[in-house]
């Protein structure tokens, strides 16, 4: 292959240059693969051209954009005028906190009658009873997860202004953003609401223009962005429906999606914070790496916790997964398992096709936990990779269940060749996650 | 059509070249046309940096189509494709002030290009349900020749896209590079972040994956 490659970019020697030329006359393997290097070559070539406008296209958005532009100058400047402006601002709260405090005293001196606490909880969706104060509210608000793909719901109790109506406290709240770590706000920056309106359980959420200019872009931002505002306001029982307005106009379409009609409830992009897929996967990864303590501390008795209960594990000692043949050990086995001298067949050795008849113990160190998984070099989750010659069934066979695979890159010395790595399949069961495969893998002839 | 003749033009010049003077002269050659390039570059972009947004318009016209290519092989949709492009010159355009001549630009742009396109990729993993496979295959058709060839020829194309697709981006991205614009490894290796030992390894890794892949699938037939 090496050969073929510096054949390919011309830089061999006359006399290597014939060898190849005379190998590949005669050998069909090498000369298919030649063949499939010129054509993927070819392909790799190939110009494609942009739609026309482009430049165009681009150069009006920029200079549309030069105001925001100027914007960001102003954010770094600001920099330095934010002490400067802090300062004038604790000046100023300090005096009128004296101010206010010399007034208050005055206040009270003149009522005393007046009760001193006028907060008075309200429950979720009641908008009718609005005392003359400041109240607190319980809303629950749904925020973007990570990826952009879920909502997930956050309860909040805050305080609700004179005269303000509910979906303003929520707007206002969902543009704070969300107090989980990661989540942050979704609502383009700038936004603000210029009013609400509910009619016939609609309601009419008049935004500015910032709404849409200020939009990152992207077909499942927006999804998710529509889907935090709608879920979050619909949570009011006298809210169906929510309809967009921006600058006071319906517009046709957001930047990709229908933005005319209004926008119903979509319970089906809603997950609790432990669902979330990044909340699974970082349980995964956790796991898997308890899995592979256990296996380098022979430390079955904690393993034997975190196997399947009722499918037990199954070990296959190259990527090709066998589902009836390979060796499949409950939990309960498991933790007897290190004494045994039971002897099983665990597949066949690659090359020689020799039948792998071993102990568990041996099997652990020869074909599980045989190089330093804890200190993989990279550990990758839920992703096929085909690594080696054997054809990698393991997502099929495991079929809805998560997979974090651990891998050790090869070295130098062997050309790479001795690369390894390890797969650890999850399957969930009531809520939890179990250790169900173990799939090892290295480079097979 | 101009730009694909002049390339080929220049595959010539470096062969005839390279007979002359052996590798040296090829990478001598190289660093001269390159030369050319960057020189033009850096004055375009003195004038950017001053605001003159004509003068982007200018780069991004030199830039769009490499670019294109290169993005068109990464995600294998034109829609996708255009839209990332869009936000890499943009990208570019914000951050133009950041540029100093310490890189080549088209390393630099190519940087943003690759990280735009991964975050691109991060946002829309979900959503994506045309197999992806056979969109830029029917783009792509081959057109001349006599029909039953015509037909060989795209199924063939299609079986190299899926197997480019079925690599890593570590492997991918370095393959594709490689050949969109004849990159060395050594600027390969600029782009990545990576050295040039590490790059040349990568490619040939592809390489070598996507033969393993191509026999596997072909057993019967060699």
């Amino acid at each position: 292959m090496e050969d073929l490659d510096s054949f390919r970019e011309e830089n061999v020697t006359g006399r290597e240059k014939q060898k190849i030329e005379r190998h590949l006359s005669e050998c069909k393997q090498c000369r298919e693969k030649y063949n499939l290097m010129v054509d993927l070559e070819n392909y790799l070539q190939k110009e494609d051209y942009v739609g026309e406008m482009f430049t165009e296209r681009v150069v009006d958005s920029l200079k549309e954009n030069k105001n925001a532009g100027r914007r960001n100058y102003m954010i770094g400047k600001r920099r330095i005028l934010k002490p400067v402006f802090s300062g004038i601002l604790i000046c100023a709260f300090v005096g009128s906190a004296f101010y206010f405090g010399s007034k208050y005293d005055a206040f009270k001196r003149n009522s005393v009658t007046e009760p001193e606490n006028l907060k008075i909880t309200q429950a979720t969706g009641s908008p009718t009873a609005a005392p003359a104060r400041n109240e607190t509210v319980n809303i629950l608000l749904y925020f973007p997860n990570q990826s952009a793909e879920y909502v997930v719901p956050e309860q909040r109790t805050v305080e609700k202004r004179q005269g303000e109506k509910l979906e303003e406290v929520i707007f206002r709240e969902l543009q704070k953003g969300s107090e989980r770590a990661g989540y942050g706000s979704v609502i383009p920056e700038g936004t603000k609401l210029i009013s609400s309106e509910v009619k016939d359980g609609i309601c009419y959420l008049d935004l500015s223009k910032e709404f849409v200019e200020n939009n990152p872009g992207g077909t499942a931002f927006e999804m998710v962005l529509i889907n935090s505002i709608v879920n979050s306001l619909t949570e009011l029982s006298y809210i169906e429906k929510v309809q967009f307005l921006v600058e006071g106009e319906k517009r046709e379409v957001y930047t990709h999606m229908a933005f005319n009609g209004p926008f119903e409830r979509n319970e089906s992009l809603i997950r609790t914070p432990e669902n979330t897929p990044e909340a699974i996967e970082e349980r995964i990864r956790e796991l898997g790496n308890k899995v592979l303590a256990a296996f380098k501390n022979k430390d079955l008795q904690s393993l034997s916790l975190l196997i399947h209960p009722d499918k037990g594990v199954r070990f296959s000692p190259y990527t090709y997964v066998e589902v009836e043949k390979d060796v499949v050990i409950s939990a309960e086995e498991m933790k007897e398992i290190l004494d045994s001298d039971k002897l099983y067949t665990w597949g066949f050795y690659d090359g020689i096709g020799d039948p792998i008849e071993l102990t568990f113990a041996e099997y652990l160190e020869k074909f599980v936990y045989d190089q330093d998984f804890l200190n993989a070099d990279e550990v990758i989750y839920d992703k096929v990779f085909s690594r080696g010659n054997t054809i990698n069934n393991v997502f099929e066979v495991y079929a809805g269940s998560h997979i974090v695979e651990y891998y050790l890159e090869g070295t130098p010395e062997y050309d790479g060749m001795d690369w390894r790595s390890l797969k650890l399949v999850f399957e969930e069961k009531d809520g939890n996650w179990y250790l169900t495969g173990v799939v090892h893998d290295q480079w097979t002839i | 059509m101009s730009i694909s003749v002049c390339r080929e033009l220049t595959v010539k010049i470096r062969k005839i070249i390279f007979k002359l003077f052996g590798l040296s002269g090829v990478y001598i050659f190289k660093i001269l046309l390159g030369c050319g390039e960057m020189h033009e570059d850096m004055a375009q972009i003195k004038r950017i940096q001053n605001g003159d947004i004509e003068a982007f318009g200018e780069l991004v016209d030199r830039y769009k189509n490499r670019l294109y290519s290169f993005l068109v092989k990464m995600t294998c949709s034109r829609q996708d494709s255009e839209e990332i492009l869009q936000e890499v010159f943009i990208r570019a355009f914000n951050n133009i002030h950041k540029y100093n001549d310490r890189w080549m630009f088209s390393t630099w742009i190519y940087r943003i290009a690759i990280n735009t396109y991964k975050s691109y990729m991060k946002k829309a993993r979900r959503f994506q349900t045309v197999p992806i496979d056979d969109n830029v295959a029917d783009k792509h058709p081959v057109l001349e020749g006599n029909p039953e060839n015509v037909f060989v020829r795209n199924e063939r194309q299609a079986e190299i896209i899926s197997l480019i697709n079925r690599l890593n981006d570590k492997q991918r991205i370095p393959l594709i590079l490689r050949y969109i614009r004849n990159f060395s490894y050594a600027e390969i290796g600029e782009i990545l972040g990576i050295s040039e030992e590490a790059a040349k390894m990568r490619v040939l890794r592809a390489k070598k994956t996507i033969c393993n892949k191509y026999m596997e699938r072909h057993r019967g037939d060699i």
